[in-house]
């Protein structure tokens, strides 16, 4: 069978590693979602190999206390990352309308999802460095902290790479909107107003979405902790909700010098 | 499990179920977000389609061609008439038919067996070539609506001047 045409008929919805996709065509990846073609296809995509990922870092965080919170963790990441999608899309939907923008909810959908994925595969890719410490370091602040600062690291790349993603689209939109606002083809677009043309998504208004997203990111992790267990005490599926995430990793700094 | 563990799960069962929802009835519900041949995929772009050298010949270059040739009439009408709205369909299940015929002609090309695609073409060559005359007749049927309508208003004017000068006269 010819390889070469094996590979070319993986046509872009149905790379298996759609993470290689969006490291090496990006535009293209932008350019489907601005056109919503195959949409569905990828959003489940994304979808499926984000939770594999953060399901599979979820283990391997887990597991310096028990199976137990290994499976705990497999589950809570992923939540993490796809309830915070979920709490915050309407908002940037909305506001996105409200500004006169043109996105879909679906393209937003795939928009914030694709953030998640490369969130998601940089996180794995960290899983061996995570192992290693584990194993070589018994300090249980410095392992939170590592994690921490691993998670903070992949998730701005992550938002980064969602910004730059609209910023894309938008430039994509305003060659497009160039494109129609040519000379009319018939003699009754001349006497015809023009269409209004949506304006692009503001960019500020995705800065204060990022900070929102991260915000709520970070409530909902202080909420679902523990991921890591202290290994001083057995497995428990929720800590109490007392003090707030910043006081922790600054305790967890203290803790760590003390 | 200790009845606080136990709140916080339903609390955030909660949270999921809401935010599930208000998620779903946007995809649901929203519209999407550009109408028209402005969403529409033209042909077989290289990032979305590989195999160049199979899109860039036979059928598939000829389906790419009556796509193009089908867009380009749909641009020519006015919007939200009836008959853009029908070709704008039309448009999108021929957009649906490309993917198709680009999937089958590489999954047979790997093979060795071309996919015989000529009658699909014929057939959608067949189409373009009634929308065509269709549209043209349509357009023509305004036109022609158009002119009736001027002359009307013209004599209309005449008889009035008629009027006019009748009542100058007398």
């Amino acid at each position: 069978m010819n390889t070469t045409l094996m590979q070319e008929y993986h046509a872009p919805e149905r790379a298996p590693l759609v993470i290689e996709r969006f490291l090496r065509d990006r535009e293209g990846v932008w350019r489907q979602i601005r056109l919503e073609y195959g949409l569905n296809a990828l959003i489940g995509q994304m979808l499926a190999s984000s939770t594999a990922a953060l399901a599979c870092y979820g283990l391997v965080m887990g597991s310096s206390h028990s199976l137990w919170q290994s499976l705990a963790s497999a589950i809570k990441l992923p939540v993490l990352f796809l309830l915070t999608l979920a709490i915050c899309l309407p908002t940037l939907y909305l506001f996105n309308l409200l500004c006169g923008g043109r996105l879909s909810a679906r393209q937003a959908l795939a928009l914030v999802l694709s953030a998640i994925t490369v969130t998601a595969t940089l996180t794995l890719a960290f899983a061996p460095i995570t192992l290693f410490f584990m194993v070589t370091a018994q300090s249980y602040p410095f392992f939170i902290l590592l994690n921490t600062a691993i998670l903070l690291l992949t998730g701005s790349v992550g938002l980064s790479f969602l910004v730059s993603g609209m910023h894309s689209m938008n430039a994509q939109a305003r060659a497009e909107q160039g494109a129609t606002a040519e000379q009319p083809e018939t003699v009754e677009q001349l006497f015809q107003s023009p269409a209004p043309q949506p304006r692009l998504v503001s960019m500020n208004l995705l800065m204060i979405w990022v900070l929102l997203y991260g915000f709520v990111g970070t409530q909902l992790a202080w909420t679902l902790r523990p991921f890591h267990g202290d290994p001083s005490m057995p497995f428990i599926l929720f800590r109490p909700v007392e003090s707030n995430f910043y006081i922790g990793v600054l305790e967890m700094i203290g803790r760590l010098f003390h | 499990m200790v009845p606080a563990q136990l709140d916080r799960l339903l609390g955030l069962g909660a949270v999921c179920l809401v935010a599930l929802g208000a998620v779903l009835l946007l995809l649901r519900f929203s519209g999407r977000a550009a109408p028209g041949h402005s969403r529409l995929l033209l042909g077989y772009p290289p990032d979305l389609f590989p195999a160049q050298h199979l899109a860039r010949g036979g059928a598939l270059a000829a389906l790419a061609a009556t796509q193009s040739r089908l867009a380009s009439i749909e641009r020519q009408l006015p919007p939200q008439s009836d008959l853009s709205i029908w070709l704008c369909a039309f448009l999108y299940e021929l957009r649906a038919i490309m993917d198709t015929a680009y999937r089958v002609t590489v999954i047979t090309e790997i093979y060795g067996r071309p996919a015989q695609l000529d009658r699909l073409v014929a057939e959608m060559q067949q189409i373009e070539a009634e929308i065509a005359e269709h549209v043209a007749r349509r357009l023509l049927a305004r036109d022609g609506d158009a002119q009736a309508e001027l002359l009307d208003g013209r004599l209309a004017t005449l008889r009035m001047c008629v009027r006019e000068l009748a009542g100058v006269a007398l």
